[in-house]
């Protein structure tokens, strides 16, 4: 074996890919070849660099910030209207319309106070139709949504009632 | 008892977020080194290695088991790779002769004088190699990858694995017998 031939047969030598007859040939001319000695010396040198080649810190995020887009996200349900909340909407609507009619008529009748009662007649008439419109149209909607919405309606109809006894009132003062 | 990473991805394939959560400690290192060797950018490199990992659970079903996990998990960090360093399958796929390797191997006069040790005048010239070879040394060495297991996760002939290998520590003979003549 030739020194020109030692640097390829070098990298199998040690690779361990070398066959027995010729592992058998470099071995004996390295024995009597210095340079080429040098020539493995280095290539070890070289093959110890990669096994310890330094390996940089990761970023200590990278765990998280991976399992953060492999689980699943919480989903929002769809949207669906619930007959529940729609039935619970519409019972408080009544009771409060029930409330109102009872307190109307047992109070004492007069031109004023019928007319009144026609107000607020229709005016329970519009916010069912409000309810009925934010069903359709308001996404995920909850009981306690619905709850909130019909407190609004009882304040905003006593308070209108309210505001037409004390109109009333006037009325028969004035005429008095 | 430590599972090994077969288990861990069996289970991780039913959908298990802890058993993938391991497979990623125990990879990411090497994960993010790889990528990072190859770009040369660390906010790259770890965008890739975030990419690789999430690309790795979506696909687990195609993973069937015939390779080492690493060696399919690694590929998915080449072709992110190659993405963004589009030249670099050319380069992979092209074989220079020997000599055209060799042409200017000389290590800078700054890397003559700054390192004092042998191994450590080394590190830094494995960090100067060209992308190609960096990747194919790093697959080599990193996990202990056999040359087909090297061939496999870049989808590229073995002999052409062989021939960067031997090519680039040729290379590296060379510039470790020019720092031994200036330390001498």
């Amino acid at each position: 074996m030739r020194c020109f031939d030692v640097p390829v047969e070098l990298e199998a030598y040690v690779d361990g890919e070398l066959s027995p007859e010729r592992t058998a040939l470099l071995e004996r001319h390295l024995a009597g070849c210095e340079g080429c000695r040098a020539e493995l010396a280095r290539l070890q040198a070289v093959v110890v660099a990669l096994e310890t080649w330094p390996l940089v810190a990761e970023p200590a995020s990278l765990t998280a910030r991976v399992m953060a887009r492999v689980r699943p996200r919480p989903v929002l349900p769809d949207f669906r209207i619930h007959w529940s909340d729609l039935a619970i909407s519409l019972a408080g609507a009544s009771l409060v319309f029930a409330a109102g009619l009872l307190w109307r008529y047992l109070a004492p009748t007069d031109l004023a106070s019928l007319y009144c009662t026609q107000m607020y007649l229709r005016l329970e008439m519009l916010w069912l139709e409000v309810l009925l419109l934010l069903t359709q149209s308001l996404p995920r909607i909850g009981t306690v949504t619905w709850g909130l919405v019909l407190v609004g309606v009882a304040l905003v109809t006593a308070l209108t009632l309210a505001v037409w006894d004390l109109a009333a009132w006037r009325g028969e003062a004035l005429s008095l | 008892m430590k599972e090994g990473d077969a288990e861990l991805v069996a289970w991780a394939r039913q959908g298990d977020e802890a058993a993938f959560e391991q497979l990623v400690l125990r990879h990411q290192r090497y994960v993010f080194n790889l990528a990072y060797r190859v770009l040369g950018d660390y906010a790259e490199a770890e965008d890739v290695a975030q990419e690789a990992f999430v690309r790795a659970w979506r696909g687990l079903s195609s993973f069937r088991g015939q390779a080492r996990f690493t060696t399919w998990l690694y590929r998915i960090v080449h072709n992110l790779c190659l993405n963004r360093l589009p030249g670099l399958r050319r380069e992979l796929l092209q074989i220079e002769p020997l000599e055209e390797v060799l042409v200017n191997p000389d290590p800078s006069p700054a890397d003559l004088f700054e390192a004092r040790e042998q191994v450590a005048f080394l590190h830094a010239q494995l960090d100067r190699l060209p992308e190609k070879y960096q990747l194919v040394l790093t697959l080599r060495y990193l996990k202990d990858f056999s040359y087909a297991e090297v061939a496999a996760a870049l989808d590229v002939p073995l002999g052409t694995v062989k021939t960067h290998i031997h090519r680039a520590r040729q290379l590296l003979r060379e510039r470790l017998r020019q720092w031994e003549e200036h330390t001498t």
